[in-house]
């Protein structure tokens, strides 16, 4: 299920370049095959792990400035802009 | 003076003048410098640290107020974020970052007068069981440095067996602190998912995951959990800590408890040493006055499947900001394209965290969401609910900590699967977000055995007395190296 | 059929800090990167915190569309690369696994029409990319992060327009109510971004974005429609694609880039735990939330008697219908109203006359009262009203310098009506005939006297002298 064509979508996908799909092909197959178990068990369980918060815990809607030039500790920077590659 | 010692030894004969912070200080940096090119526990070494004991030291002679640390030497976990040390994750893509905060955690610890000995190696961004996957190189074990220390916390486990510090903070995915204790015989704790705040840990799998203390007896890691746990301004997430003091009672004993052996994790697939050695635990314990009796977890054999999709699939996403555009290592924008530029540098990252964000990816995707995600966390909620049932008819739960003993460097590294395999003990905690504990406790040609607990949500401190008391029982060598 | 849908991002202008964490929610005045920290920037191990006033702006939004709100709110990451977005992901909310953003299933009426409104979202605001030098070959991209973080509500509507006016008239009551539920100020640059999606009969849906300014999307949608018509008319089918509209040409082009491929990998965000929605939270916002619009409109015209045209306009104006609630009493209502309306109205319209108005509501209040007694005539009111606004002098003063006083001595006015009379010979005799035209002497009698004479009383005058020859 798993061929040279799906490693490359996922790799477009989540931005890693990948110069041998070949190496990966076999250990995500075999991984996600593993993974198949999951759509068989039967559950009807309610959802228990969500953590919950009231309103009043949360921040106060308050201006703090951050204390420090952050963009002075960052790479890549020109008169205090990042720099990036450019866009097509 | 000997490093083999406890925090509260510590702390008395630092009172009693037997030595100085900077003494102790210097005479662990020796050691490092010592062990460290067979070990490889640490990816770098506080070059501070003397100067900041000798402080410690001034505060102490002048009668100032001082932290409950003294200046203690700990390890972190450099997947744990610390102001003017860089913070690696053992990976290329952070090889320069230094953060400019302290985690939480760290900034609790160094308000207590503990010293930040050094950053403690790792699995790349913590995905691993073994720290072989470290940009830096393997962690080696040093109960037979050929063998893996377990993982990831791995640097974390050496560091504390090896008496490189008195403790360290690892942190806990599927097992990763928990792992390189049991390998390491040191004593290694997941707590209550909430209980430590995550601000500053570099995130792998956000809604599983815990910082948790590495520490040669239980008493210490509950010193040390008395100073990391409780709520924090900068994690939602966090809860409030009700135990005032985890060490308080440690030694109350466990008679009239009821343990809950874990069927599935004491059978087939275990260790024949492991076996014999869980089955001797659960007859100390019966000995101690507690009562015995198995327990069946029949969905923990989905927790693997289930803690891969969801580990991998929050992975994906949580390390898509390493784009290197506003921190990462030397890498020119000049000439290239942004997508072309951004999948080359993130090719830097290693091959088990491209798998995982390969399969991540994948188990998000259109089409794929419902089978797998939703029901991982269908599976998470089931095993959750197993837990919760079960934690009405016992007191705590027991597994071994590692269905087999730690294996060769190299051995198994062309198989992820089967490396993902042996969590299949531990990630239950993670899945549940309950606490879990492995204790120190048995040896097989010279290899450590450990023995672990889980106890229900924000039990810690039953779970913490109940490792202490079969931890007394124990009488294990001294670490070899 | 041409059906019209939109998804407008509103800027919440009117909080203080960002939705995570502390940096200025107003990030227009700072220099590049000034107004960042490790949260916004989204640094290794830093963790969203969630901003409890944003929460409760967007339930207002929400309630005040006719919303329903979920008993607990969630939020879920979308997964994309680009330079703006610190984390490669963006925090938001997401309603294809069951309703948990903060309004959902909201409706309001325009002109007897229903917009169904499909959900409002609490999302982060991405950085701004800059360009450096010249655009088809710029070699590097800069990027600025103090807009990132910055929160803001997405209100998306059902496809329910049906032509680009029924937008136009949708998005100015839209930017009237969140002016007036005190969340944003949609007038600020940026803070009100309108995409839309647009499809004619049988033909496919055509998405447009980038519509800098919420007035260009009526141009820019009918453009849309005569563009895929002329399609249509030759049987060439309409591509589904996103096109991006170009503000210089005024012309909507197809965007070559893959954004219709994409999968956003949508996924809960856990590091922020749902968030209970009391029930008594929305009624105490309910209970503190401003007077709706609508309602407005109804009071001023049942209570005060203010023409339905008149009450439209000062109660859609938040800034307008503020000066009439700090000025008015029962009596002077409908003055006071008519002078905002009339007379007020293009010198108060934009920020900055706003700002330097010198115009206060004690002004006002003088004013009416002044032509409701009348100590001066409503067209001295205007002349007054300009005075006011150049100088910011109490009324009494400007009435005495200016001598707008009433002229109401029978015998000033008496000289003044004899003048009319020898002046305009033809007039009084038409007038004779045909009392219809009376009106003309009054008017002369009020030039004679720039404007100052009491209309009642010289009506009364010339009457009697008409009456007498
Ligand atoms: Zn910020």
């Amino acid at each position: 299920m798993v061929d040279k064509k799906e490693i490359e979508h996922l790799s477009d996908l989540i931005k890693i370049e990948i110069k041998d799909p070949q190496k990966y092909i076999l250990q995500v197959e075999q991984i996600l095959n593993y993974f198949e178990r999951l759509d068989k068990v039967e559950i009807t369980t309610e959802d228990l792990l969500r953590q919950e918060l009231t309103l009043d815990d949360l921040r106060e809607d308050k201006f703090v400035p951050y204390g420090e030039n952050l963009i002075e500790k960052l790479k890549n920077t020109r008169e205090n802009f990042v720099r990036a590659p450019k866009m097509v | 003076m000997t490093l083999a010692i406890s925090i509260s030894q510590y702390i008395q004969k630092l009172r009693d003048g037997e030595f100085s912070s900077e003494e102790f200080i210097a005479k662990t940096l020796e050691r490092i410098n010592k062990v460290e090119k067979n070990l490889h526990a640490f990816i770098s070494i506080n070059e501070n640290a003397i100067e900041q004991a000798k402080q410690i030291d001034k505060k102490i002679k002048a009668k100032e107020k001082i932290g409950s640390c003294f200046g203690m030497p700990i390890s972190i976990k450099d997947n744990i974020c610390t102001k003017g040390m860089k913070t690696t994750c053992a990976s290329k893509m952070l090889e320069d970052f230094v953060a400019p905060y302290d985690a939480t955690v760290v900034s609790k610890l160094k308000s207590e007068d503990a010293i930040i000995i050094g950053k403690a190696n790792l699995d790349e961004f913590a995905m691993g069981s073994t720290t072989e996957y470290s940009y830096f190189g393997p962690s080696r074990n040093p109960w037979n440095t050929d063998y893996v220390p377990g993982g990831s916390s791995g640097g974390s486990g050496v560091s504390v067996s090896a008496l490189e510090c008195i403790a360290s903070l690892g942190s806990d995915t599927g097992g990763s602190v928990r792992s390189p204790a049991s390998f390491c015989s040191v004593v290694g704790l997941k707590p209550t998912y909430g209980l430590i705040s995550r601000y500053g840990l570099i995130s792998f799998a956000n809604s599983i995951e815990q910082i948790g203390p590495l520490a040669r007896t239980v008493e210490d890691v509950a010193f040390i959990l008395n100073i990391i746990a409780g709520r924090d301004s900068h994690d939602n997430t966090t809860i409030e800590n009700r135990t005032p003091d985890y060490t308080k009672d440690i030694d109350i004993g466990v008679s009239g408890k009821k343990i809950g052996i874990i069927s599935e994790m004491v059978g087939e697939g275990v260790d024949k040493d492991v076996q014999s050695a869980t089955k001797h635990a659960i007859s100390t314990f019966e000995k101690l006055g507690a009562e015995c009796i198995p327990i069946s977890l029949d969905s923990a054999q989905h927790s693997v499947a289930a803690y891969y999709t969801l580990a991998s699939a929050e992975a994906s996403s949580n390390l898509a900001r390493f784009d290197n555009l506003r921190y990462g290592f030397d890498f020119s924008v000049e000439g290239y394209e942004y997508n072309s530029y951004i999948s080359k540098v993130r090719s830097n990252l290693g091959p088990e965290v491209t798998r995982r964000m390969l399969l991540g990816t994948f188990v998000l995707s259109a089409g794929y969401y419902g089978k797998y995600y939703q029901k991982a966390q269908k599976v998470r909620s089931l095993i959750k609910s197993q837990l919760v049932e079960s934690f009405k008819k016992v007191d705590l739960l027991l597994a071994p900590t590692m269905p087999i003993l730690p294996f060769k460097i190299g051995e198994k590294i062309d198989d992820p699967l089967k490396i993902y395999l042996l969590d299949i003990n531990t990630i239950i905690a993670n899945l549940s977000g309950i606490p879990a504990i492995s204790v120190p406790f048995a040896m097989a040609d010279g290899l450590p055995i450990g023995i672990q607990l889980f106890a229900n949500s924000l039990q810690e401190k039953q779970l913490l007395q109940s490792a202490h008391a079969l931890q007394k029982t124990t009488k294990l060598p001294e670490v070899p190296i | 059929m041409t059906k019209i849908g939109l998804e407008i991002h509103c800027q919440l202008t009117k909080l203080e800090s960002k939705l995570f964490c502390s940096c200025k929610a107003d990030y227009r005045s700072f220099e590049p990167n000034s107004n960042i920290c490790p949260v916004c920037m989204g640094l290794p191990g830093s963790l969203p915190i969630l901003n409890k006033k944003a929460v409760e702006k967007a339930a207002m939004l929400s309630i005040a569309l006719g919303c329903k709100i979920p008993p607990k709110i969630g939020f879920f990451r979308k997964n994309y690369f680009y330079p703006d977005l610190p984390k490669n992901f963006q925090i938001t909310q997401y309603n294809a696994y069951g309703p948990t953003s903060i309004g959902y299933d909201g409706m309001i009426m325009i002109e007897d029409k229903e917009i169904k409104i499909r959900r409002i979202q609490l999302e982060e605001d991405p950085g701004r990319l800059v360009y450096s030098g010249s655009s088809e070959k710029t070699q590097i991209t800069l990027v600025d992060y103090n807009r990132a973080g910055t929160p803001l509500v997405e209100i998306v509507t059902e496809p329910d327009f049906e032509n680009p006016k029924q937008v136009r008239i949708f998005l100015n009551i839209l930017a009237d109510l969140v002016e007036n539920l005190g969340v944003a100020d949609p007038y600020l640059e940026g803070a009100f971004r309108v995409d839309g999606n647009i499809s004619i009969e049988k033909g496919n849906r055509v998405e447009i974005k980038n519509v800098g300014s919420f007035r260009d999307i009526e141009k820019a949608l009918h453009f849309e429609i005569t563009r895929q018509q002329s399609l249509a008319e030759r049987g060439i089918p309409i591509p589904a694609e996103t096109r991006h509209w170009d503000e210089a040409r005024k012309i909507t082009v197809s965007s070559r880039s893959k954004e219709e491929e994409q999968d956003y990998r949508y996924f809960p965000e856990e590091d922020i735990p749902r968030i209970i929605i009391e029930k008594s939270l929305l009624d105490n916002l309910k209970k503190t939330m401003p007077e709706s619009i609508m309602s407005k409109k109804e009071r001023y015209i049942n209570k005060y008697g203010i023409p339905t045209q008149v009450a439209e306009i000062l109660s859609s104006d938040k800034f307008y219908s503020d000066l009439f609630e700090q000025s008015h009493t029962e009596k002077n209502a409908k003055e006071i109203a008519n002078l905002i309306t009339t007379d007020l109205k293009g010198f108060a319209d934009t920020k900055e006359q706003r700002e330097q108005l010198k115009l206060t509501p004690k002004h006002l209040a003088d004013l009416a009262d002044a032509v409701l007694n009348n100590k001066i005539t409503r067209a001295s009111g205007k002349t007054a009203l300009q005075e006011i606004l150049k100088t910011g002098k109490p009324v009494s003063e400007i009435i005495s310098s200016l001598d707008l006083g009433n002229v109401d001595d029978e015998s000033s006015l008496v000289k003044a009506i004899d003048e009319v009379f020898i002046e305009e010979q033809k007039a009084v005799s038409e007038a004779k005939q045909n009392p219809d035209t009376i009106n003309y002497l009054v008017g002369k009698v009020m030039r004679k006297t720039k404007g100052k004479a009491n209309p009642s009383l010289t009506l009364d005058m010339i009457r009697k002298k008409l009456d007498s020859q």
